[in-house]
């Protein structure tokens, strides 16, 4: 009996122990009013060129680079000034930014970055700041003056006009891409953050003459040492070679091949292998100047005249590597990652190089790449296609 | 406070909650002997020497002696009571009050909230781990006994009116329902006397 | 009240029955806060979005999320899939089984009984058979890559699960394509670049501007429009009234090409150009041969972006070996459409601009590839690829696809892959000769042929000899064709796992069967608008897990557990704390351009607006410049002509569309003497494939006599002496099915149509046993598209069918595990 007993008192003997949570951090919260009012008054007098160049942190540090861009001095006589593009100019985001430079304030106050190597040092931080608030605003105050709309794709560059149209497209931020427009950029970064600043980091430097290396990302061409006339784009992991190093600048050689229906302006790795190296302008396409051509021959499966070409041009002496070793580990692990959302994504070695264009665009509509990252997936997955591995179906 | 009342209260409380056992879930092989030579078998043969019960407690002894030949008769019985208790309507008979006394015939209808309502009032809930509907058999007869023993020496209203209209209503339908299975008939026995004990006490209750 | 009379007990030894007696199922209740009608919360489905009112532990009520101006009414059928009495309440496996294994006796799969066991165990045996397939046989003997339409939510989505926990034990074998596009995924891109069923389309506002001419081409918009793969939103419904009354203005004309009258004819009140089932290629060709004839089409534009064109004239003036000019006079002889209106047609089309939205059941028949084919071919001719409101889609009736597109990132789902796969327990990887990867719709073939070699998409792959199967929230016992020939195929299985929430035929099939909870009764997300990404949606747990039931993350995680792995596989991260890391990478993603709110602000408000996207053509920038923005095709442009197609050297699929006689068809066609009606098997209006069949109330809505309706001609069924409600026996030499008629004069005589996705309820296990509830994958048959695609061919289906005579059996389907006795 003692059991079924027991097992009464378990029911209604057994003591409710449930206590509420102990309160939220109340103390914070006053605070953040207090500071709120404090800072309001002071608004309209911090806002001038003059009291954001007073202290020497920003008038010995980036207000002199600013001096050496197109926003100081340009053909329009149209000068940035720093509240225009530091300030916001929706007021309730001006009160959040200047409690956010409070910060900065203060730094000056204690003397955190009081000497340049200090602020050199703190760059990265304080920067990224500034990139987060153009993120968050979709670069407003870039917009004020740069707008979408009113841009003329025709009278740009055959390069800038797809990367302008994709950008406009989806109003993209205009810092994502144009970062160290106006100031240096933190010394251990070249461009960008995200993708952008992963592949960079891939990229070596020091390139020797004779040898060859490997685009890290799309790249811009140009016909001159100069770096001033566009002739189009590498793709992504495309391979040049080195001939000539001066200064900012190299000349390349690229190997490749193009149908020749059309204006021969996409270039491919291989024979009749739709493995894109990237694109030409119409001009240098079209002209003799830059390139040596070589065999012509057809491919049988489409009935294509293709065309070995040599190219030498001229590109940034930079985000370039020895080898796609890196850049293939990068690709893969994100076609194992960003492709396996929907289903299991095919394995690289089960169509063959000229079927993967195909099927990876088939994808794309579901998964969130940027054009650099699209272009370097797709190339890994040519490179290991069936064409290139003896794995079984 | 009437001691003979509350010995017997005893009594009825613990063959409710033997039946809320039973319909709980599957017998394990050593709660299974007890019925081959043991407690279980002792129990039976005491119920049958009630006339009213006889009936059943031969059926369950024949079941037994029939999964007895199988080598492994807990898994037989495991199967009959799947078969019965954890199908659908259609094919077995479900232990919830629901499908037997809402328009739906399903699940999680009037009956399961009337018991969950019950419960709030007296604090209660169904144990989590055994995550089933308020308005399952077992929890109805393991509340019953729970309540007859709060009753210590007497036989309350409360005890009376949830028998009878919680119980009863549904009792005979979910036991008749029971019938159109055929396996080794053991738990159709039980549901068999189960109906037997409860219409005999609350008729004695009554009387 | 004395019970002191109650001589009944007397002398009863009560004191035995403490050993008796179990544990008690009450406990004193934790102090709950007073709910007075209950809470609102939010969630989602492939129907759509919703709000439910959850009081006392139960969905009470459900209403369409404000944002969906056009809910479908299947929200009707949420709760009474929550509720279904066919819910798998408990672990169960089935009894003969777990007594002897892989020396059970497999030919009473489907008709056995079953015993529950407890989670601890039944994971346990999942296990144990896992170990023993790769010690015994290898990875060869697991197929454990067929998925379905899961539920939505992307940190539950089932297949994912799966796919993480059994790759962290070994390798198995695995699938390409699917039963929706199997055909059309394959054969779109050599023609067109992309698998275009699956691709944005050109945004209705723009096609409601410029197009004069909308062709759907076996395309029901309205039916098929109601569900989609994320969150429904149900947006294209606007565009479709604004189209609706753009046809009562005259100012676009809609034309369904289709042997039946569709639910979306009769919603825009639009024509409809009758065609014989099955014979679209022909009354293709036919209108190519009077575009060429009449020189009505694009020349330039053939030439500037297409290649093969002159590879392809020969066979359409019957210069090839067939010696067959595809005249519209022969076409109408197969389509029974009469020549001049051929004739006429090829000329309204090329007129003025024409939008051809081409549906997906065309392709799911034999030679599917073809008409996919020559439609991109005739879209060609018309030379209107890439402008806004001309061209050609393949998805136009999918998931919203029209409704353009936000750019902003959707949530990314739990990881499909093993985060260290070289701590994958069983590294043996090899396949002994065995393909590794097969096309979806051929594993019944691999049981039944194992070691049979066969063509597909340019390779020659070896059938694996399966021995075991694993299914997560998939059932292929509704979309695989020809039940007979499946249960065949399961008598030679040694194991079959199920994880689902309800009783499908599949589980009703398996071994062991694992209970999920419901997609309502645990917390996810989703992207709301899978085309659109019109925004992210909270799907808030209604309720607790039903009876013993678990969500997919934990049963894959109490299998992680078992391989000592629990921790890779949950990367020791929670349910909510994968729902707060799916938002939070997803606000990382979109921070440049679509600000969101923080983890908890979503949660409480449920949802993130994203606005409305950018109208876009699909191919304007191939049109624009089709050297840089090349198609993926191999040569960059449209392929009329693929020398890659022509290269394989298949039968079934060559060079360039064709027509094939299909092996089935009605109107004269083969094998219409003995079964004179096509018997259609399009997706449902009323569910989601199989979804919600389980769903009793709302079922009860459509069945008739408690069977799926089959809908059939005035004259068929006359001649028949059928009457609207009778019950009929549909037969063919495959198999034999019970369902309730549906006399409707939407359907042409020698057509039927019974919706895909009725539950499969055989009165016994035995081989051509009657389906008492109307699966019609009990009669279609189980062959390929062609070598190309080795697709599913549901629509290449002959019957005959006669009124039901006699006593009915009870409906099997909708229960438990126990089928006939």
């Amino acid at each position: 009996m003692n059991k079924l007993f027991k097992r009464f008192w378990q029911i209604v003997s057994k003591p409710s122990v449930h206590l509420s949570f102990g309160f939220l951090t109340i103390g914070g919260f006053l605070a953040g009013i207090i500071f709120w009012g404090g800072f309001n008054t002071a608004l309209e007098v911090t806002n001038t060129e003059e009291f954001c160049i007073g202290c020497h942190e920003m008038s010995e540090n980036v207000y002199v680079e600013l001096q050496e861009t197109v926003h100081w001095k340009n053909s329009s006589g149209v000068r940035a000034t720093c509240p225009d593009c530091h300030v916001p100019h929706n007021w309730t985001d001006k009160i959040a930014r200047k409690m956010q430079a409070s910060k900065e304030v203060w730094g000056a106050v204690f003397g955190t970055i009081d000497t340049r190597e200090k602020f050199l040092d703190k760059r990265g931080e304080l920067a990224q700041h500034e990139w987060d608030r153009f993120s968050a605003n979709n670069s407003l105050e870039c917009k004020n003056c740069h707008n979408y709309d009113s841009m003329d794709f025709e009278i740009m560059s055959e390069r800038a006009q797809v990367q302008m149209k994709m950008a406009a497209e989806r109003d993209q931020s205009c810092v994502d891409c144009h970062k160290g427009i106006a100031h240096e950029l933190p010394e251990d970064m070249e461009s960008g953050e995200g993708t952008l600043a992963k592949l960079e980091a891939m990229a070596t430097s020091g390139y020797k003459k004779g040898e060859n290396y490997y685009s890290v990302r799309q790249l811009p061409l140009f016909t001159d040492k100069s770096l001033a006339t566009e002739a189009g784009q590498l793709n992504a992991a495309t391979e040049v070679k080195i001939l000539e190093v001066s200064g900012d600048a190299i000349k390349v050689e690229i190997d490749t091949w193009r149908k020749t229906k059309g204006f021969g302006r996409v270039m491919f790795e291989d024979f009749a292998m739709n493995i894109n190296e990237g694109y030409l302008t119409k001009e240098v396409a079209q002209s003799d100047q830059y390139m040596q051509k070589g065999e012509t021959k057809e491919d049988n499966l489409t009935g294509l005249p293709w065309q070995k070409v040599s190219l030498e041009l001229w590109m940034h002496n930079k985000s370039l590597t020895e080898s796609r070793d890196t850049l293939w580990t990068f690709a893969k692990t994100t076609y194992d990652t960003s492709c396996s959302v929907c289903h299991t994504q095919p394995a690289e070695g089960h169509f063959d190089s000229n079927t993967w264009p195909g099927m990876f665009n088939g994808m794309l509509s579901f998964v969130n790449l940027d054009g650099d990252t699209q272009a370097l997936v797709l190339k890994y997955l040519q490179k290991h296609s069936s064409d290139f591995s003896d794995e079984a179906h | 406070m009437d001691t003979d009342i509350s010995v017997v209260n005893e009594s009825r409380a613990s063959l409710y909650w033997w039946f809320a056992t039973l319909l709980t879930k599957e017998l394990d092989k050593e709660q299974l002997a007890l019925y081959f030579s043991g407690e279980g078998l002792q129990l039976l043969d005491q119920l049958a020497e009630e006339a009213v019960f006889e009936k059943p407690v031969k059926q369950i002894k024949s079941a037994l002696l029939t999964v007895l030949a199988v080598k492994q008769p807990e898994l037989e019985l495991a199967a009959d009571f799947s078969e019965l208790f954890l199908t659908d309507a259609k094919k077995g008979a479900p232990p919830y009050a629901s499908v037997y006394l809402s328009e739906t015939g399903q699940l999680f209808e009037q009956p399961h909230h009337d018991m969950l309502a019950i419960f709030k009032k007296q604090g209660l809930a169904v144990d989590p781990t055994f995550n089933e509907p308020a308005d399952h058999i077992a929890i109805q007869l393991d509340y019953l006994g729970n309540l007859i023993i709060q009753d210590g020496g007497e036989v309350s209203e409360t005890q009376v009116a949830f028998i009878e209209e919680s119980v009863l209503p549904w009792l005979g339908l979910f036991v008749t329902a029971t019938t159109k299975v055929s396996n080794s008939g053991f738990y159709q026995g039980i549901c068999q006397l189960m109906q037997a004990f409860i219409e005999q006490d609350i008729a004695a209750i009554k009387a | 009240m004395s019970i002191s009379r109650r001589s009944f007990l007397k002398g009863l030894m009560v004191s035995s029955t403490a050993v008796l007696v179990g544990p008690g199922l009450l406990q004193v209740a934790e102090a709950a806060a007073a709910e007075t009608k209950g809470t609102w919360k939010i969630s989602g489905s492939h129907w759509g979005a919703f709000r439910a009112r959850v009081y006392a532990g139960k969905v009470q009520e459900i209403k369409a999320f404000e944002a969906d101006k056009y809910p479908t009414e299947m929200l009707n059928g949420i709760k009474g899939i929550i509720y279904s009495p066919s819910r798998i309440r408990y672990p169960m496996v089935r009894y003969e089984w777990y007594l002897n294994r892989e020396k059970s006796d497999t030919t009473k799969r489907g008709d056995n009984r079953f015993i529950r066991v407890t989670w601890d165990e039944a994971i346990s045996l999942f296990h144990a058979e896992l170990e023993r397939m790769q010690t015994q046989y290898g990875p060869w003997a697991i197929h454990a890559g067929s998925t379905g339409w899961r539920s939505t939510g992307q940190v539950h989505s089932c297949g994912n699960h799966m796919a993480r926990a059994i790759a962290m034990h070994g390798y198995t074998v695995n699938k390409v394509g699917d039963y929706s596009t199997g055909a059309g995924q394959t054969i779109m891109p050599y023609v067109l670049g992309t698998t275009e069923v699956y691709a944005q389309g050109t945004s209705w506002p723009l096609i409601l501007k410029n197009s004069k001419t909308i062709v759907l081409w076996g395309n029901d918009l309205v039916k098929n429009l109601q569900v989609g793969w994320n969150c429904e939103t149900h947006e294209s419904f606007e565009y479709l009234e604004q189209l609706k009354e753009k046809i009562a203005n005259k100012e676009i004309r809609v034309i369904s090409v289709d042997p039946v009258v569709t639910k979306t004819q009769d919603y825009l009140n639009s024509e409809q150009q009758y065609i014989n089932p099955q014979t679209d290629v022909p009354f293709m060709l036919a209108i190519a041969h009077t575009l060429y004839k009449e020189e009505l089409y694009d020349k330039k534009f053939i030439e500037t972006y297409a290649l093969g064109f002159e590879d392809f004239l020969p066979y359409l003036l019957g210069e090839t070996k067939d010696k067959v000019e595809k005249t519209p006079e022969w076409a109408e002889t197969i389509c029974g459409i009469k020549a001049d209106d051929i004739r006429e047609f090829a000329r309204s089309i090329v007129k003025e601009r024409t939008q051809i939205m081409v549906g997906w059941s065309i392709q799911r028949q034999q030679h599917g590839e073809q008409p996919y084919w020559m439609a991109a071919v005739l879209a060609t001719m018309l030379g209107q690829i890439g402008l806004p409101g001309g061209g050609i889609s393949y998805a136009h009736h999918y998931s919203s696809v029209g409704v353009s597109s936000t750019g902003a990132a959707g949530p990314g789902g739990f990881p499909r892959n093993p985060d260290k796969p070289q701590n994958r327990i069983h590294k043996n990887q090899d396949f002994k000769g065995y393909s590794s990867t097969i096309p979806v719709a051929r594993w019944i073939d691999c049981i039944l042929e194992p070691g049979k070699k066969i063509q597909t998409n340019g390779a020659t792959i070896t059938l694996p000899d399966l021995k075991m199967m694993v299914f997560s929230g998939c059932n292929p016992w509704h979309h695989h064709q020809d039940r007979n020939n499946m249960k065949k195929a399961f008598h030679k299985l040694e194991t079959v796992v199920s994880v689902d929430f309800t009783w499908t035929a599949t589980c009703r099939f398996s071994d062991i069967v694992l209970p999920a909870c419901t997609q309502w009764e645990r917390n996810d997300l989703d992207l709301y608008g899978s085309y659109s990404a019109r925004g992210i949606i909270a799907m808030q747990k209604l309720v607790d897990p039903l009876f013993q039931s678990k969500t997919d993350f934990e049963i894959f995680t109490l299998l992680a557990r078992k391989l000592g792995q629990e921790k890779d596989y949950t990367r020791g991260k929670t349910e909510m704390q994968w729902v707060e890391e799916l938002y939070s990478d997803c606000v990382e993603s979109n921070k440049a351009n679509f600000p969101m709110p923080d983890f908890k602000t979503f949660w409480k408000e449920g949802f993130v607006d994203f606005g409305k996207g950018k109208d876009w053509t699909r191919q304007a920038d191939f049109r624009e410049d089709p050297e840089i923005n090349a198609l993926g095709t191999p040569s960059g442009f449209i392929e009329i002509f693929s020398r890659k197609i022509d290269r394989y050297g298949y039968k079934e699929c060559q060079g360039h569309p064709m027509w094939f006689e299909k092996s089935e068809r009605s109107h004269g066609g083969p094998g219409s003497d003995k079964h004179p009606i096509w018997l259609q098997s399009c997706h449902p209006n009323k569910r989601l494939h199989s979804q919600m069949c389980d769903s009793q109330a709302f079922r009860e809505t459509y069945t008739v006599q408690g069977r799926e309706p089959i809908y059939i001609n005035s004259d068929d069924a006359k001649k028949r002496n059928i009457n609207d409600g009778d019950l009929v026996r549909v037969f063919n030499k495959r198999g034999q099915l019970l369902a309730g008629a549906v006399i409707s004069d939407n359907f042409p005589t020698g057509v039927a149509r019974i919706e895909e996705g009725a539950w499969y309820a055989p009165l016994d296990e035995k081989i051509g046993s009657l389906d008492t509830y109307g699966d019609p994958n009990t009669l279609t048959q189980d062959i390929p598209t062609s070598e190309l695609a080795q697709a599913t061919s549901a629509n290449t289906c002959q019957v005959q069918y006669e009124k039901f005579q006699g006593q009915a059996p009870a409906v099997t389907a909708f229960s438990g595990p126990i089928e006939a006795s």
